[in-house]
């Protein structure tokens, strides 16, 4: 088997959401002393990519979305003892779904790629108070606060996470994603960054701490 | 004329340092079919090259990198390799495996060993890429920790080499010096990392993809699937995974397998919660980390602050709790994980370590230390602040760590109090006790590198339960009970030869649930040898005997073949109150099982029924007077 056949086999395993056949060919990637990294990107990552495509178009529904997620997350449980993780962290990252929100599949996929890439990454879960943001913040000092709001009666609450954060600590770029959002909101409400999928958000996090 | 083998390059690179210069050697089939590779092979040479008046830090000792048939395989369990030298602790046969990438990687240089000679005049580092050798100028590194060091070879070669380096240990030549891989693995045990400080020689870093040719690669391709995937099921497997060693210490302490305060203790289960999981996983932060193709992923990186103990890197596995931890009767988890560091970055074994702090914990106790000696040092049990303050003495070889530097045995010996360290021929006592596995103490006793929980670790099956089938081992014993525990020890001594001579990583078979027959399969697909399980299970009990002939070469026989006192002494409470193993008659039982004289000897009739040929040993050893051969 050549490797592009292990990410294509990777990737129709999330679209389908086969966690039999993610896992199983997580093993024979690592049998092939594959780089554990690329697989996560051109394989799995991709067949994630292919999903959410699929949702927008309203192809296929959450149920599907959480299955793929899920053989996702169990590939890269076998494929993340193989990453090439430099010992220092990267930087730490506070994730959380806003406050009236439990949307958390997104979030959930950037804490992956982040902690893949050597993140450290505290994860706050869903319906997040402000409070909870700055309380967060105070404990753990993160570089990157990342915010996502599915709806767009929840997402009305992100400027005043903004501001509550600012308070704090000035340094911190905040960031923020899910389906009710985009750039010019973003713009709008003074975040220093947005990103329509997980793996563009760990870029755009990497290129505000300078990594 | 040399007979080539399939799945060997058929070479071995020898270094010698005091000229600067590098030359190839071809080995052969009939070597291999005999010695198979790692542990065996290094075995061969110490015999035939390394006279029993060197001492280890002499530049005529040698040190050997060997990797066995498995390397270039890529099936769970390959990553290992071995480094065999005439150990600082024991001086007679020491080995030690590690794993990360170094082994295939070795493999990927053309290479079945590499044979490290001589003492060069200044520090050097060796680098190999592919075919291309070259001994490079290590001042610069000379004097950086561990960790700092593989990174600075990296930086000098490539971030895809993988490299094995010593620390300040070693270049300090503490006993107990380790050799660090890819900062992740460790060849910890023997003190070889000492004697590659004794040679100026820092460390090597290699990088290469040539694999050999195979006599079917197509079965091996098959079995190595089959193999892994097997493995990828297997519930230990993924229990291994999910807490590492360090999830046996709550049972092993529970039954006072785990030592506590220097091997005197008992009942400590209350204060050994801490180290115990899921507490060790959240407090400690626990990402599982994987040698190359390793399914199971055993390695532990832990990251954590704390004001004083703050670790991101190796976590501390199951042996370190027990010795640097329970031993010392430190409680604290954050603080082992710091201590761990601390010896990492040194490059010293931390079982050795723990064994060394422990005693030094009973003699302040007892006030065993002239006063000048210890000046305002208090070492009192449990303290975490002195535990990393000694390891930072020993690494430095400063005050009472110089003492301590020359091992528990030399510090018991020092100090008037040789029976209060624990060990076995110089090699200390693992973290298992031998008075819970009762097979354990003829396995100390008789171990060919000293005390050891792996070459041979019966307490596998006497506590887990680990059945070895072909062998006739098909269910689990009873503690306390004296039948078949001798023949238990002498099988797992034969195996564990096999497992450091292949080279491959035990847990495969421990935890991960490997068929034995599968893996001969697989050597049977690289070699085309069409081996027997007796052919096997021939070659390590040929093997270990071999390594007992250097062990009575130089003067390591039958007479240390003895466990210290406090192993044999039953403690009042506990798990295993009351016990401890009818050692005298174990032994004798052992080298009638073995086929030694009633001395503990082989014989010529013995040796020759497992494949050693007189002309094996005969040009450096004689048997009738049980001495070298002096030329």
């Amino acid at each position: 088997m050549k490797k592009e056949d292990v990410y294509k086999k990777l990737t129709d395993a999330v679209v389908s959401g086969d966690e039999k056949l993610s896992t199983a060919t997580a093993h024979d990637a690592i049998s092939m002393e594959l780089d554990a990294y690329e697989c996560i990107q051109q394989g799995l990552n991709k067949g994630m990519q292919i999903v959410s495509d699929l949702y927008e178009q309203r192809k296929v529904f959450v149920p599907q979305i959480l299955r793929s997620a899920r053989a996702m997350n169990m590939a890269v449980e076998i494929l993340k003892p193989h990453l090439e993780v430099d010992s220092k962290s990267s930087g730490t990252v506070v994730l959380g779904v806003v406050e009236g929100d439990i949307h958390d599949i997104g979030k959930n996929l950037v804490k992956l790629l982040c902690e893949a890439a050597g993140y450290t990454v505290v994860d706050l879960g869903k319906s997040v108070t402000k409070d909870a943001f700055v309380a967060s913040i105070k404990e753990s000092s993160p570089q990157v606060v990342g915010m996502s709001s599915l709806m767009t009666t929840s997402m009305v609450g992100m400027p005043d996470v903004i501001a509550a954060v600012r308070e704090v600590d000035g340094n911190i770029k905040i960031i923020i994603g899910g389906g009710a959002v985009s750039q010019s909101y973003a713009d709008t409400i003074g975040a220093d960054g947005y990103a329509d999928d997980a793996a563009k958000a760990v870029k755009l996090i990497g290129k505000l701490v300078g990594a | 004329m040399i007979l080539l083998s399939s799945g060997y390059h058929n070479k071995v690179l020898r270094v010698d340092l005091t000229k600067g210069r590098t030359r190839i050697e071809h080995t052969d089939e009939r070597f291999y079919k005999v010695f198979l590779g790692g542990a065996g092979m290094g075995a061969k040479i110490l015999l035939d090259e390394v006279p029993s008046h060197v001492d280890p830090f002499q530049p005529a000792n040698k040190v050997v990198f060997a990797t066995g048939p498995f390397q270039s395989t890529r099936i769970p369990g390959s990553a290992k390799w071995s480094l065999i030298s005439k150990s600082p602790m024991t001086h007679t046969f020491g080995d030690s495996a590690a794993g990360a990438s170094f082994g295939p990687s070795l493999r990927g240089c053309g290479l079945d060993a590499i044979v490290v000679e001589g003492r060069s005049p200044s520090p050097v580092y060796l680098w190999i890429e592919d075919g291309t050798v070259e001994l490079r100028d290590a001042s610069a590194l000379w004097g950086l920790e561990t960790f700092d060091t593989i990174d600075a070879m990296k930086s000098d070669t490539s971030k895809k080499a993988s490299v094995a380096a010593i620390g300040p240990a070693g270049e300090r030549l503490v006993r107990f010096a380790c050799v660090v891989v890819d900062k992740h693995s460790y060849a910890g045990r023997s003190g070889i990392g000492a004697v590659l400080g004794s040679k100026k020689f820092k460390g090597i870093a290699l990088s290469g993809s040539a694999t050999p040719s195979f006599f079917d690669g197509g079965a091996l391709d098959d079995i190595r699937k089959d193999i892994t995937r097997t493995m990828a099921r297997s519930d230990r497997g993924k229990e291994l995974r999910a807490w590492g060693t360090p999830g046996g210490f709550a049972t092993y302490n529970a039954l006072d397998n785990t030592p506590k305060k220097n091997w005197d203790g008992s009942s400590w289960t209350e204060e050994g919660k801490e180290m115990e999981t899921p507490h060790y996983n959240e407090a400690l932060n626990v990402k599982p980390k994987a040698c190359i193709s390793c399914p199971l992923a055993c390695h532990r990186h832990v990251s954590f602050e704390h004001p004083s103990y703050g670790v991101d890197g190796p976590g501390p596995e199951y042996e370190t709790l027990a010795m640097l931890g329970a031993n010392c009767l430190v409680r604290e988890v954050r603080a082992v994980a710091k201590a761990n560091d601390l010896c990492n970055r040194y490059g010293m074994d931390t079982i050795s370590a723990g064994s060394a702090i422990a005693l030094a914990m009973e003699a302040y106790e007892k006030g065993w230390f002239p006063p000048h000696v210890i000046g305002d040092l208090h070492i009192d049990w449990g303290d975490p602040a002195i535990v990393l303050h000694l390891i930072d003495l020993i690494g430095k070889r400063e005050g009472i760590g110089s003492i301590m530097a020359e091992g528990a045995a030399t510090l018991g010996a020092t100090l008037g109090k040789e029976g209060y360290a624990v060990h076995v021929r110089g090699l200390d006592v693992p973290g298992h006790d031998p008075r819970l596995s009762y097979s354990l103490s003829v396995n100390y006793a008789t171990g060919t590198r000293g005390a050891c929980h792996y070459r041979g670790c019966p307490e596998e099956t006497e506590i887990g339960g680990f059945l070895l089938p072909e062998y006739g081992v098909t269910k689990k014993p009873r503690f306390f009970e004296v039948e078949d525990k001798t023949r238990l020890a002498v099988i797992h001594q034969n195996f564990g030869a096999i497992m450091g001579s292949a080279v491959l990583c035990a847990f495969m078979f421990v935890e991960g649930e490997a068929s034995i027959s599968r893996y001969l399969d697989a050597l049977n697909a690289m070699t085309g040898w069409g081996w027997s399980f007796e052919d096997l299970s021939r070659c390590g009990e040929r093997i270990y005997n071999f390594q007992r002939l250097v062990n009575i070469r130089d003067g390591k026989g039958p007479a240390y073949d003895v466990l210290p006192k406090k192993l044999l002494t039953p403690a009042p409470d506990g798990a295993r109150m009351g016990k401890a193993p009818p050692f005298d008659d174990m032994m004798q039982e052992c080298y009638k099982l073995r086929g030694w004289t009633k001395e503990g000897y082989p014989t010529r009739e013995m040796l020759a029924s497992v494949g050693i040929e007189p002309s094996l040993y005969e040009d450096h050893f004689d048997l009738a007077t049980m001495k070298e051969v002096i030329k």
